[in-house]
């Protein structure tokens, strides 16, 4: 938004795209032009809103405290989430000892395939790309997210088309191929992604895991699942 | 939460019920932003202090300064404002100047400045070591270079606590209300620009 603002300006406002926060970071001329137009900014304000310093105070202080309020809800979800990562775990020790006990056979159930899919769709988040792109109204990552949440498969397949630069757009991309039940499309693109430029390192593990069950590629399965117990400690 | 919902909350924290607006910085967090911060900055501390800085920021620009939102998602608005702060706050991590050590700086010069209205104190005691001019100093020559209505809302408005309706009365502006604001907010513009050019002529000294 406000794309007229001068960088300064918006960079004050929080509202840079990832380029131009590398770009600002790494040049202390203009950050240092940044603060003192921020400290101008800010005597101005001082000088004819009295009092406005000591109301965004306190806005900070009740932001603060509603935040750690949220934290505590927090540590029960957290609490919640061990749960269902236990259970997950569990699930994968299951899964990984059924493959361990079908030698050869390299074929799982629709229902464990289906379980294991659950669990991995479940770790996967959309809204890591949505600050891939950021600042205008035409961040078309937000209308990816969106697109997700409401499994409008079609669009996000339509748009991720060609060769993606992106890690996190690779995955959403698989993440996709997978829920269609296009394995081996998705298994391929995975196998394409560098685990290091992801953000999500947990749900490639899962997804990894998934693709390799999903196509029948039970050796990488196992690894995989032993990665995501060791991921998970 | 949708930009609808967003609209709403905004504009009664605007009518001053900010219940809404607390409520969806609570909820928010809780289900959406702890998690999709946390997991790029691998840090709990961290996630706090990104989130409020940005909800403080988020306050700031869209209810209290009154700016439009954005016409795109409003979560996914605030976070891009996150990946904003997050760099602001590692730089605060390594440096000390930093958005929010100008924001105590700015009130130590005004502070610095009201001192010097209502006592009449040396101008140039502060630091007596320096041989040019000191921040409250500057600010102090720029409110005088000020036209005089300019000056009296400063000195009667904002530090005496008069009615702006007030001294329009007695300064015998013509108009409505607005006149008195619209002349306050050329009253800022001035002073901000003259402020900026003694920061570019390096004639004001930065903090230690």
């Amino acid at each position: 938004m406000n794309k007229n603002n001068n960088i300064l300006q918006r960079a004050r406002n929080f509202d840079l795209t990832e380029s131009e926060l590398e770009a600002l970071y790494s040049d202390s001329d203009q950050l240092n032009q940044m603060y003192d137009e921020a400290l101008v900014e800010k005597i101005a304000e001082e000088l004819f809103v009295p009092g406005s310093a000591d109301l965004l105070e306190q806005k900070r202080k009740d932001i603060e405290r509603l935040t750690k309020s949220a934290q505590i809800d927090q540590q029960k979800t957290s609490i919640f989430s061990l749960k269902i990562i236990g259970i997950a775990a569990s699930l994968v020790i299951l899964v990984g000892a059924f493959i361990l006990l079908r030698p050869q056979s390299g074929e799982l159930s629709k229902k464990q395939l289906a379980e294991f899919k659950e669990i991995s769709r479940s770790t996967y988040s959309p809204e890591v790309i949505a600050s891939l792109e950021r600042s205008n109204a035409q961040n078309e990552n937000l209308a990816l997210v969106s697109a997700y949440t409401n499994k409008n498969y079609a669009f996000i397949l339509s748009h991720t088309k060609g060769e993606l630069d992106n890690a996190e757009m690779q995955l959403l991309r698989a993440r996709v191929l997978m829920d269609l039940k296009r394995y081996a499309e998705g298994y391929a693109l995975m196998k394409s992604i560098t685990e290091e430029d992801l953000v999500q390192k947990d749900v490639y593990l899962w997804m990894m895991a998934e693709g390799a069950l999903g196509v029948g590629d039970m050796e990488v399965a196992k690894e995989k699942i032993k990665e995501i117990k060791q991921f998970f400690g | 939460m949708n930009r609808k919902a967003w609209l709403q909350i905004v504009q009664e924290a605007k009518n001053g019920n900010e219940a809404l607006f607390s409520k969806a910085v609570t909820s928010n967090f809780e289900e959406h932003f702890y998690k999709s911060i946390l997991k790029v900055v691998q840090d709990k501390c961290l996630t706090h202090e990104i989130y409020n800085s940005t909800m403080l920021k988020f306050w700031e620009r869209f209810i209290r300064n009154d700016e439009d939102l954005p016409e795109s998602n409003i979560d996914g608005y605030i976070f891009h404002m996150s990946r904003n702060a997050f760099y602001e706050i590692r730089r605060q991590h390594n440096n000390q100047r930093n958005l929010n050590a100008v924001s105590m700086e700015s009130q130590e010069i005004v502070e610095g400045y009201k001192d010097i209205h209502a006592g009449g104190n040396l101008l140039y005691g502060e630091h007596p070591e320096n041989e040019g001019l000191n921040r409250k100093q500057i600010l102090f020559n720029i409110v005088q270079s000020l036209d005089e209505t300019c000056q009296k809302i400063i000195h009667q408005h904002v530090l005496d606590g008069r009615s702006l309706v007030k001294i329009k009365e007695e300064i015998q502006l013509y108009g409505s209300y607005n006149a008195i604001v619209q002349k306050k907010k050329r009253c800022i513009k001035t002073l901000s620009k003259r402020f900026r050019a003694a920061i570019k002529e390096k004639k004001y000294i930065l903090p230690l």
